[in-house]
């Protein structure tokens, strides 16, 4: 059955096409949620929210990108998580043992396919990347995770986070920018072929 | 390092996307060419977008499909969901109507009882006018005469009527118009009038059907996720 017959059926209520939808986009809509939350257990939390709400809401598709409309639940469940944490003290960046002492290297980044030398230079680059998008302010973030991470047109981002384009370009240029300057920060820490310009001698 | 102007950082993040035209594209071109700065700065911009998309792909850390508890389904109104919802306040109205016109009845309906109470003598005299024919009537139905002694002194046991003679058996059968002045200020108003039994039905069936067809509604609903 193609996504457009999926998608008829859960709006009638089958909530077996629309689970057959949710696998099919769960691990986009959960990297989202985590380049912008930062944080597992609140990723999981924000796709699991976003997938209710978008069964409930999904009267409301009316056609267009089925992605980008997913991706507008997720995003809107990651401000409100981004709202309810401002209101509260601040979530660990990284995952901890159970002394609360962070893990050297993590289980949860552990990928069997790559090689150890590799594997920690994705998780140092993974380290630094997030604590970079971190320091964004939200609306940047977003922006910069839907174009970078999930590689979406402007077009598809508008539409994703009801924006006009001119600001998706200005935010994008911005948070672009801002990363620069922070991932130069890291400098030596970063692995050589990660490293930008100044920082390879260039 | 000096930070490029808004308009060139816009115009260099953009052409990483390809989402210049030609002639901004040409136009960048030239500047990226004539400042080496800026040329530096494209540099950096594409290394970071390029570290940002070779970020991996982390799995979903268990499947988020959803259970009916989760997603909390309702059955979806039924089509004729407006049609029931005026049906409903249309049952409430007659309703009130029913009930809520028992205390206007009596206002309006007081005339018509003196009036009754003022024709009784007239309806006294017909009925001494008609004896013969009257008591000629009941000796037909003599049969039924014994029974009508205890019905009588059902009905008002504070009368004692010894004999069912013709006479007294008339004065119990008769219209009530007879009994009425005495029992007016004792009994209630009557229970409904024929209006108001007509109100109250239409207004009870109006109200079984909304529910009827919600209820269908319902169980077609279970039973469709059940069978899934």
């Amino acid at each position: 059955m193609d996504e457009t017959a999926l998608i008829r059926a859960a709006q009638r209520g089958d909530l077996e096409a629309f689970n057959r939808l949710a696998l099919a986009y769960q691990d986009m809509l959960f990297n989202t949620a985590l380049r912008i939350l930062g944080d597992d257990d609140l990723a999981a939390d924000a796709t699991q929210e976003a997938l209710i709400s978008a069964f409930r809401s999904l009267t409301s598709y009316r056609g267009g990108s089925f992605k980008a409309w997913l991706l507008r639940t997720v995003t809107n469940a990651c401000y409100d998580e981004l709202r309810r944490r401002g209101r509260r003290s601040t979530v660990p960046l990284e995952p901890a043992t159970r002394d609360d002492d962070e893990m050297e290297s993590p289980r949860w980044l552990a990928d069997p396919s790559m090689t150890p030398e590799q594997r920690m230079e994705t998780e140092e680059l993974e380290h630094a990347i997030q604590h970079c998008l971190e320091d964004l302010p939200p609306d940047f973030r977003t922006v910069v995770v839907l174009a970078d991470i999930q590689e979406l047109d402007y077009r598809e981002i508008a539409a994703v986070i009801h924006t006009p384009l001119g600001t998706i370009k200005s935010r994008l240029a911005r948070a672009r920018l801002r990363l620069r300057d922070c991932l130069q920060g890291f400098g030596e820490l970063l692995p050589a072929a990660f490293r930008l310009r100044e920082e390879r001698g260039l | 390092m000096t930070n490029p102007s808004l308009r060139n950082l816009k115009r260099i993040s953009a052409s990483l996307d390809g989402q210049l035209s030609r002639v901004e594209a040409a136009r960048l071109a030239s500047l990226l060419a004539a400042d080496l700065g800026l040329a530096g700065l494209r540099d950096d911009l594409e290394h970071v977008r390029s570290l940002l998309r070779r970020l991996p792909m982390r799995r979903a850390p268990h499947n988020f499909t959803l259970h009916p508890g989760m997603a909390r389904l309702r059955p979806p109104l039924p089509r004729l969901a407006p049609v029931l919802g005026y049906a409903s306040a249309l049952a409430a109205l007659l309703l009130v109507f029913t009930f809520g016109g028992r205390f206007f009845i009596p206002l309006a309906a007081a005339p018509a009882a003196y009036d009754l109470t003022a024709a009784e003598p007239a309806a006294g005299e017909a009925f001494a006018e008609e004896p013969v024919q009257e008591a000629g009537g009941l000796d037909n139905a003599a049969p039924a005469a014994p029974q009508a002694t205890p019905v009588a002194e059902d009905a008002s046991p504070e009368r004692s009527i010894p004999t069912a003679t013709p006479e007294a058996v008339m004065a119990l059968q008769a219209p009530p118009p007879s009994v009425g002045v005495e029992e007016k200020s004792l009994e209630p108003a009557p229970v409904l009038s024929p209006w108001q039994a007509g109100l109250l039905s239409a207004s009870i069936a109006l109200a079984a059907a909304a529910a009827l067809l919600r209820l269908v509604n319902i169980l077609a609903f279970r039973a469709r996720h059940r069978r899934k």
